[in-house]
């Protein structure tokens, strides 16, 4: 119960001293040390300016032969994606792509999956 | 089964028959207001002309003709009571 | 949680809330089914507190995910963004029946009301007395909360404090005022159609500001905690939203029913 309640009065009395502080400095924190996880991750990758596409979504189909498969980025061993056959065809044709073996939609394109860390 | 002759020996002089006229104000089916118009009309042309101005019987033949009798009923009793709903 | 997925939005992970909120909200409704049959609030009080721990809950987990963890990037936000904003329109429909009901009784009274509005007999509120008060009241908390949010995003911590408490100072005020009004009218919810569509479209729109300024309570709790930054603020601007609809509510009201309805 004393242990406890000593726990309490210590970690309370460490927080109203960083609202203290904040208060007399009269400034939020800053964002960047307040962010966490996810959220500060994709904002320290967006500061430094590295990776554009970091979860491989703006892939676009290339020449898609079996030399030249399209390459899709996946942090992970499998990953679904849409062949739109044509450019001007409203019909998605979706498909597992698994690591190792190129996949082949049925109108003829490639596709490759690419080993990418993830965020 | 009387004869038509004697049918029509028994025949009264019909009395004038005449109902509240067409008043372009409430030209629908629904006549609830024209019942109600005319009832609040007859009641303050009543206050403001006295009992006998003739002129204000109009309106009281009209929502005689129109009002179903339970609703004047109602209204007249509201009336008494002080508790009528219209301005009069 | 990165093991399992690799894009930037929020699987939510399983949660007891929405089952049980959803059952509390049924358990309130049949409870207050019987208090108005058989006089008695015991299920409806069991339903009520049952959904207050239930909302309590969802958005404590909700501030865990956002603000601790850290899984509302921007795309999150953008989501609750339009998740406010579709739901603040909800609501405005939800006002517009009460809307409907009032001005298709009062543009053209009925006979029982002597034909016309305000009916025979029914007194109504002065509109320029404790009514107005109350606009200027909402009117002032709505720069209030305006004044915070600025604060917020120059990153005046301060101002951002004081702000949000005076708005929702300005908000109890109002409730205050409102439930005087309430206990002193002179025609209940039972008088005539004008009681009725007077006390529904009010006692909602009351309801709606007890609900606002406990949102704005809840930011303000979250404020003296640090949860804010200047760019990130999806709680605080979602309670602006709501009481600035709430505000909006208000004139419309006291425009028809306390002004043109008197």
């Amino acid at each position: 119960m004393v242990s406890i309640c000593k726990r309490i009065a210590l970690h309370s009395s460490r927080r109203n001293t960083v609202y203290l502080c904040v208060r007399l400095a009269n400034t939020f924190m800053d964002p960047k040390e307040l962010v966490t996880g996810l959220e500060k991750r994709e904002l320290l990758n967006e500061e430094a300016g590295k990776d554009p596409d970091p979860y491989g979504l703006a892939i676009k189909r290339g020449p898609g032969t079996k030399d030249k498969p399209t390459l899709v980025s996946s942090a992970f061993d499998s990953r679904i994606i849409g062949c739109v056959c044509d450019d001007e065809s409203s019909h998605i044709n979706w498909m597992w792509l698994h690591k190792g073996n190129s996949t082949r939609c049925e109108c003829g394109f490639w596709f490759k999956l690419v080993e990418k860390p993830p965020l | 089964m009387p004869s038509l002759a004697v049918m029509a020996s028994k025949k009264e002089v019909p009395q004038e028959l005449s109902t509240a006229p067409f008043d372009p104000r409430f030209p629908n089916q629904n006549q609830t207001r024209y019942c109600w118009q005319s009832y609040v009309d007859y009641h303050r042309c009543r206050k403001l002309k006295g009992e006998d101005y003739a002129p204000c019987d109009y309106f009281r033949k009209c929502y005689e003709s129109l009002c179903p009798f339970a609703w004047v009923e109602k209204w007249d009793t509201q009336r008494e009571e002080n508790r009528f709903p219209g301005k009069i | 949680m990165t093991n399992h997925m690799n894009h930037t939005f929020h699987m939510v992970n399983q949660s007891p809330w929405p089952l049980i909120g959803a059952m509390g909200a049924m358990i309130t409704l049949t409870g207050t089914i019987k208090w108005f049959h058989q006089y008695e609030q015991t299920l409806m009080s069991i339903g009520m507190i049952t959904m207050i721990m239930t909302t309590i809950q969802w958005w404590r987990d909700i501030t865990r995910e956002g603000t601790y963890q850290g899984l509302h990037t921007s795309k999150v936000t953008k989501g609750l963004r339009w998740g406010m904003i579709l739901f603040i329109t909800s609501e405005v429909f939800f006002f517009v029946s009460f809307f409907w009901a009032f001005f298709h009784s009062s543009l053209s009274p009925t006979n029982e009301l002597g034909s016309m509005w305000p009916p025979t007999g029914i007194q109504v509120f002065n509109p320029l007395q404790i009514p107005l008060l109350n606009t200027a009241i909402l009117l002032s908390s709505g720069v209030t909360i305006t004044w915070a949010h600025h604060s917020i995003l120059e990153n005046n911590y301060n101002q951002g404090l004081q702000g949000l408490f005076m708005t929702v100072i300005l908000g109890l005020y109002f409730t205050a005022l409102q439930a005087y009004e309430y206990m002193e009218s002179p025609f209940t919810i039972a008088d005539s159609v004008y009681g009725a569509t007077f006390f529904v479209a009010t006692g909602f729109h009351g309801l709606h500001v007890i609900i606002g300024t406990t949102f704005l309570i809840t930011c303000l709790m979250r404020h003296l905690t640090l949860h804010f930054s200047s760019n990130h603020h999806m709680g605080f601007e979602a309670a602006a939203w709501y009481w600035h609809f709430v505000d909006v509510v208000w004139l419309f009201l006291y425009i028809s029913i306390y002004w043109w309805g008197s």
